[in-house]
């Protein structure tokens, strides 16, 4: 009889046992608590809204941030120097989203950022969210992009009306140090492969330089593999067997292909976090936005993905080395996807981004 | 199937508006199916011959009228063209105005242009179009793709123009002209009308690189114009590249600069099954159409018997199509559909273990 009950008990304990994992947290320095200024520029379209649900959200997480906000839209001409200043003084900056005018007159303002900030790595962290479905699996890929050079430098001319020239400039020193953030990045994070992207077929001199900085650093990670892919068949690689590749070092352009590729086979731009950092600053914002920061449906139904920045700004507490935060708001979403009953309009669901950003602070711990 | 039945219906109704564009001259008029036509065929190395005979006897079985003028690569540089490709081949090509091509490898060396170039700049092929289209039967992850992507082949960031200005620093120059833009949307556009395709979209980064894209959609603005039934819109590339994978039926005809049009060409050919399936023709001035198989000539399965015809099958087709021997070109076109939808005949690379003589005999079979 005894047994009996004794057993029933312990399959109880067994069944409702929840694993303690305690966190190995590390050992902050005295006044780390101290809450931390970000600088926050909301931006444009769904920028404000998106922007809007991290500071709920971190507001309902106690936080130690708190948010210097700045008003920049995607017309002006520049970048308000205060904003800048800010950004130079706080160090860390979270950007809702800038839509950049077609037709020409204006510079990009994200441009000009990275420029001005010298943030010359850009990260997109594109993996498969369990509970998300996806046509490809086992998609678990980091895009470093190099953000400062080769054919964004802006630099183009009308040769005679008709005929225009745009120049595209690698140099040693950027190839040499994103490759090596590559590579620093992959050693941090147990990441086995760093494949370079590239068209040096046709453009020998140009990416040649490239790939022969990647080669000269990865001569310094022997336990990391390295190779090389052409970006056409990088990209036909992507939609078909997108399992082999794990961290990606590319130029400017195609790392903007890439990215957007990874991301969209991924999940979508609406939930994948990047963020792009330099020497000193970093500024985290949605790693792939496509095109939807102007969406006018998207802005009036209140329908934009908060997941992305969400994850963003999970990534930037721990860039501030709040790592319980962080894992507390990862945790969080990625409950909320994985039950799936509050997705909004790219996820296929019905929500607006009001109600998701409630979830998420539901599933908080 | 059902949207492939009504693009035919489309195009034969399509067929009554002759083409008044004068940029593309469709040289002879190829309507009388009795006449035979002449074309240059450059079998290519490794598995090229093998594929090519499947193509000369599936041509055979349909009827098809054309006689081949074969031509070899040489095993020597002609000092006339600097390249392995003889003068003599060259000529046939401009004087037959059709020409389909087998893998060429290009030897490692120096002294002579690559095959590929070669061909590009002798006979003026500004425009390379691809059509891409789900396989019915071979399953891949997409099932809808329907799209032709139309890519300008001359210019743009592979003009070859590098230079290294101080040590470790490089530039390359990537050029726009108005000219060969205009040429290529033009090209577009006259496809989509005779084809019966509903939309065009020109494929950008306008708003990085504002002279030099900005010329190219100004250029494609200015052909829309011509064309109001003909809906036109701009995608910006890194959207169109995340809506291809998440969503391919979205897009119908794609017009690019030269390197956007590489990797989105690629990228739709990956969607599709690979480059092993996808057909691909170039234009050239005058109305020179050369088409050929994208993949490489696959050393290691050479003279097995193994290779997959498709991709140079497919691609004869769109050169039949460009002849206007449309009842021709959809008679192969789909017994090779109906050949690999059934699965009973597949070449190794499909997952499949016949031969390509018994897969070139299904195919017959099914005309």
């Amino acid at each position: 009889m005894s047994a009996s009950r004794r057993s029933v008990s312990l399959l109880k304990t067994l069944l409702t046992h929840k694993t303690q994992t305690r966190a190995v947290t590390y050992m902050p320095r005295p006044g780390d608590g101290a809450p931390r200024p970000i600088t926050l520029i909301p931006g444009d379209g769904i920028g404000p809204l998106v922007t809007n649900a991290v500071e709920q959200v971190m507001e309902a997480m106690h936080a130690p941030v708190y948010f210097e906000k700045y008003e920049v839209y995607g017309d002006m001409k520049w970048m308000p120097q205060e904003v800048i200043d800010s950004i130079k003084k706080n160090k860390v900056c979270l950007k809702g989203g800038l839509r950049t005018p077609m037709g020409g007159g204006v510079n990009s303002l994200n441009v000009q950022l990275r420029r001005e900030l010298d943030l010359y790595a850009s990260l997109v962290d594109c993996c498969n969210l369990p509970g998300l479905p996806t046509r490809h699996e086992n998609v678990d890929i980091v895009v470093i992009r190099e953000n400062t050079e080769g054919e964004y430098s802006g630099l183009e001319h009308e040769v005679v009306p008709g005929v225009v020239e745009s120049l595209k400039v690698i140099t040693k020193f950027c190839s040499e140090r994103i490759a090596k953030y590559a590579f620093e990045y992959a050693y941090l994070n147990n990441r086995k492969k760093v494949t370079a992207v590239h068209k040096a077929n046709i453009m020998k001199l140009a990416d040649g330089l490239f790939l022969e900085s990647c080669r000269h650093v990865a001569a310094k990670y022997p336990t990391i593999t390295y190779n090389e892919i052409i970006v056409d068949n990088c990209c036909m690689q992507l939609v078909s067997k997108p399992e082999q590749f794990d961290v990606m070092v590319t130029p400017n352009l195609y790392g903007n292909l890439v990215a957007n590729t990874a991301a969209g086979i991924a999940g979508g731009t609406g939930v994948m976090p990047g963020g792009n950092v330099g020497a000193e600053h970093a500024v985290f914002e949605q790693g792939a936005s496509a095109g939807n920061v102007g969406k006018e449906k998207m802005v009036e139904q209140k329908t934009a993905n908060p997941v992305a920045l969400l994850l963003s700004s999970a990534m930037m507490l721990r860039h501030l080395q709040f790592p319980s935060f962080a894992d507390r708001l990862e945790n969080a979403v990625k409950n909320v996807i994985l039950e799936g009953k509050y997705r909004t309009k790219d996820l296929s669901g019905e929500n607006t981004t009001q109600e998701v950003v409630d979830a998420v602070i539901a599933k908080i711990d | 199937m059902a949207t492939q039945l009504l693009r035919r219906v489309t195009q034969i109704l399509s067929h009554g508006n002759p083409n008044p564009s004068s940029h593309i001259s469709v040289a002879r008029p190829f309507s009388s199916a009795t006449e035979t036509i002449r074309a240059t065929l450059f079998p290519g190395d490794g598995i090229g011959p093998e594929i090519a005979e499947s193509v000369k006897q599936v041509f055979k079985t349909a009827d098809v009228p054309i006689e081949w003028e074969e031509h070899y690569v040489g095993d020597q540089v002609d000092p006339r063209t600097q390249s392995f490709l003889t003068w003599e081949s060259l000529e046939s090509v401009r004087r037959n105005r059709v020409g389909l091509k087998g893998p060429m490898a290009t030897p490692i060396g120096k002294g002579h242009r690559s095959l590929n170039l070669t061909l590009r700049k002798e006979l003026n092929l500004y425009a390379n179009v691809r059509p891409c289209y789900s396989l019915p039967g071979y399953k891949t992850r997409y099932d809808d793709v329907n799209l032709i992507t139309i890519r300008e082949n001359t210019e743009g960031e592979y003009s070859g123009l590098e230079h290294q200005v101080v040590r470790g620093v490089v530039e390359s120059l990537k050029i726009i002209t108005r000219q060969a833009s205009l040429r290529v949307a033009e090209y577009a556009f006259h496809y989509a009308k005779t084809h019966g395709r509903e939309r065009v979209s020109a494929i950008h980064k306008a708003n990085i690189m504002q002279k030099t894209d900005g010329l190219f959609l100004k250029c494609c603005r200015e052909v829309a114009e011509k064309y109001p039934e003909i809906t036109y819109e701009e995608v910006v590339i890194d959207n169109c590249c995340m809506m291809l994978v998440k969503n391919p039926a979205l897009f119908d005809v794609l017009v690019m600069p030269n390197l956007y049009g590489d990797i989105i060409s690629d990228l739709c050919a990956g969607l599709i099954g690979g480059l092993g399936l996808t057909p691909s023709c170039n234009i050239g001035e005058g109305g020179i159409a050369l088409a050929e198989a994208v993949h490489g000539s696959a050393p290691d399965i050479a003279g097995k018997n193994m290779a997959n015809p498709t991709a140079l099958l497919l691609s004869s087709v769109s050169m039949l199509r460009h002849l206007n021997l449309h009842d021709k070109a959809d008679r192969i076109q789909d017994a090779i559909l109906n050949t690999i939808a059934e699965g009973k005949y597949r070449t190794a690379d499909l997952g499949g273990t016949s031969t390509t003589t018994d897969f070139t005999k299904a195919i017959c079979d099914h005309l």
